[in-house]
């Protein structure tokens, strides 16, 4: 079992200091994956005020660290290359906090590039996995459909229409951030009600505006330790809590469509960084669907299990709401080019660092940052506090 | 249509559906099933692995209707009804509901299900369902 003591003795002793996106997000063509990696990269060690030459650890998911490394030019002397979904890039920020701490690194970088809307090709899948073998066949494929099948049951087991009701107001909410934010894909675009509900099925009971953006886009994360975060040019993060883990693959194989991991990453992080739910100022939950932020709040701990239509009836999620929730618009509303994760760590810490602008927090001292990776398979909770 | 690759450990599953019989691999002491075929009990590693011929008679576990194909093989398809159903035997399987018109007022969760068997050429066949006319739900 993970050792909260030793957990506990080591929140902290690494923190953010550089968030980035690519120079473009949304439609970039003219640009390749991994072109995106390495202009994040450089824009997020500005943020940091760092040289590439500074690097001594990389992280990236979707890719190996041999790739980004070698088109970067650096030797890394801490390698990780942990791809388990979208929330990969959350893990990697628990990881780099454990790489740092046992003294593997002292400046870590964590990468993402992806050009889900432009790629020239798509992702190989492996042909001997199980999946390819006993879901694909029957057209179970990609994340959309497995996410809407696990959602019918949650409609099943605790009612359809507040079900519904819940996922509109998610879609609708997270879009009032997106039009405060002009890098996101939907700023100029506003939502009604109306459009959600005649917005077109993908997988039913999924409609279009339940279900992320297609985009391309990059982002880098620049983490170091307590010690170097001292100087930094535009303030630091402190990691106070991580955990991570995962329990099935493919859907057919997950133990109850109504609770991922977070069940037990959520309150393992906050055990490890001493705080609890009331504490956070805010919450960014990875939405690859309207639905994955229903269950994770329930996961979490936020609120019991089924009781999440009646939570997000009872806050107000979007700008000026007492429950701030995705505040950079989301995977739903923002930027999603396939794995997200990242994205969610970057707006905590422009929050947290008063970086977000038109859509700053009066007041940001601790967030919660949680990933969902694969087929609701992965998940990875981050605590960050400020300074 | 994507074809399934049969791999040394359910090469055994893939021969019998083509001739209509689904096989399950069972742990020999628990009596517990597993799916998908795996080299090792999830139950319990020390345990033997056999394989039991089933019914088919199934359950609607959940579902979804696929209306924008998730892969270019299925653009003719569309909509399809993806589900996972329970067999009587406890393990969930993916799957497809055929044989019923793609909406979702026609399935309910909890619905009984047969085995409906797609062969096509010289394909892996294919194991699907379809609801079973005038019978009620397992409780």
């Amino acid at each position: 079992m993970p050792n909260i003591n030793k957990l506990k003795s080591i929140s902290g002793e690494a923190h953010i200091i550089g968030v980035a996106e690519s120079n473009e997000i949304g439609k970039v063509p003219n640009k390749s994956p991994i072109a995106l990696h390495a202009e994040a990269a450089l824009n997020a060690l500005e943020d940091a005020g760092l040289n590439l030459s500074d690097v001594d650890g990389l992280f990236t998911a979707g890719w190996s660290t041999l790739d980004i490394a070698e088109y970067l030019g650096i030797n890394p002397k801490f390698t990780d290359s942990t791809s388990v979904g979208g929330s990969s890039f959350v893990i990697h920020v628990a990881h780099a906090l454990s790489a740092i701490a046992s003294g593997y690194c002292e400046v870590a970088l964590i990468t993402h590039g992806q050009s889900g809307r432009s790629d020239r090709e798509p992702m190989p899948r492996n042909p001997a996995a199980p999946m390819a073998q006993y879901e694909s066949p029957y057209g179970i494929i990609g994340p959309p459909i497995s996410y809407a099948m696990a959602a019918k049951r949650y409609m099943h087991i605790y009612g359809e229409n507040n079900t519904r009701e819940a996922m509109a107001k998610i879609a609708l909410q997270t879009r009032k951030w997106a039009n405060l934010n002009p890098k996101a894909y939907f700023y100029d675009k506003k939502m009604s009600e109306e459009d959600y509900h005649n917005s077109k099925w993908i997988a039913w009971p999924f409609h279009l505006l339940d279900c992320c953006l297609v985009t391309d886009a990059g982002a880098a994360i620049v983490i170091t330790s307590k010690e170097r975060a001292k100087d930094s040019k535009n303030g630091s993060v402190s990691i106070l809590g991580a955990a991570e883990g995962h329990d099935h693959s493919m859907i057919s194989q997950m133990p109850d469509l109504t609770k991922a991991f977070g069940t037990y990453t959520g309150p393992q992080a906050m055990k490890m960084a001493g705080v609890t739910h009331s504490d956070f100022d805010l919450t960014m939950l990875y939405d690859s669907f309207t639905y994955t932020v229903l269950i994770t709040l329930e996961n979490l701990g936020f609120c019991k299990p089924g009781e999440g239509p009646d939570f997000i009836k009872s806050k107000i999620l979007g700008p000026g709401g007492n429950f701030p929730l995705n505040t950079n618009g989301g995977g739903l509303s923002y930027t999603h080019p396939g794995m997200y994760g990242i994205f969610t760590v970057v707006e905590a810490a422009r929050q947290m660092r008063n970086q977000a602008r038109d859509r700053q927090l009066k007041k940001c001292n601790l967030s919660l940052v949680h990933g969902t990776g694969g087929l609701l398979s992965s998940t990875g909770t981050v605590i960050l506090g400020k300074d | 249509m994507i074809q399934p690759i049969a791999q040394p450990e359910s090469d055994f599953y893939w021969e019998n559906l083509k001739k209509e019989k689904i096989f399950i691999q069972r742990s020999k002491d628990s009596k517990r099933f597993q799916f998908f075929p795996r080299q090792i009990s999830i139950h319990n590693p020390n345990e033997k692995l056999e394989w039991v011929e089933v019914s088919g008679e199934a359950e609607l576990y959940t579902f979804s209707i696929v209306y924008v194909a998730p892969h270019k093989n299925f653009i003719d398809h569309v909509p399809y009804i993806s589900a996972l159903v329970k067999l009587k035997e406890g393990v969930i399987i993916p799957t497809n509901i055929v044989n019923v018109e793609p909406k979702p007022e026609n399935l309910a969760i909890g619905m009984k299900l047969s085995p409906v068997f797609i062969h096509k050429n010289n394909q892996p066949t294919l194991l699907k369902f379809e609801p079973q006319k005038n019978k009620g739900n397992y409780k």
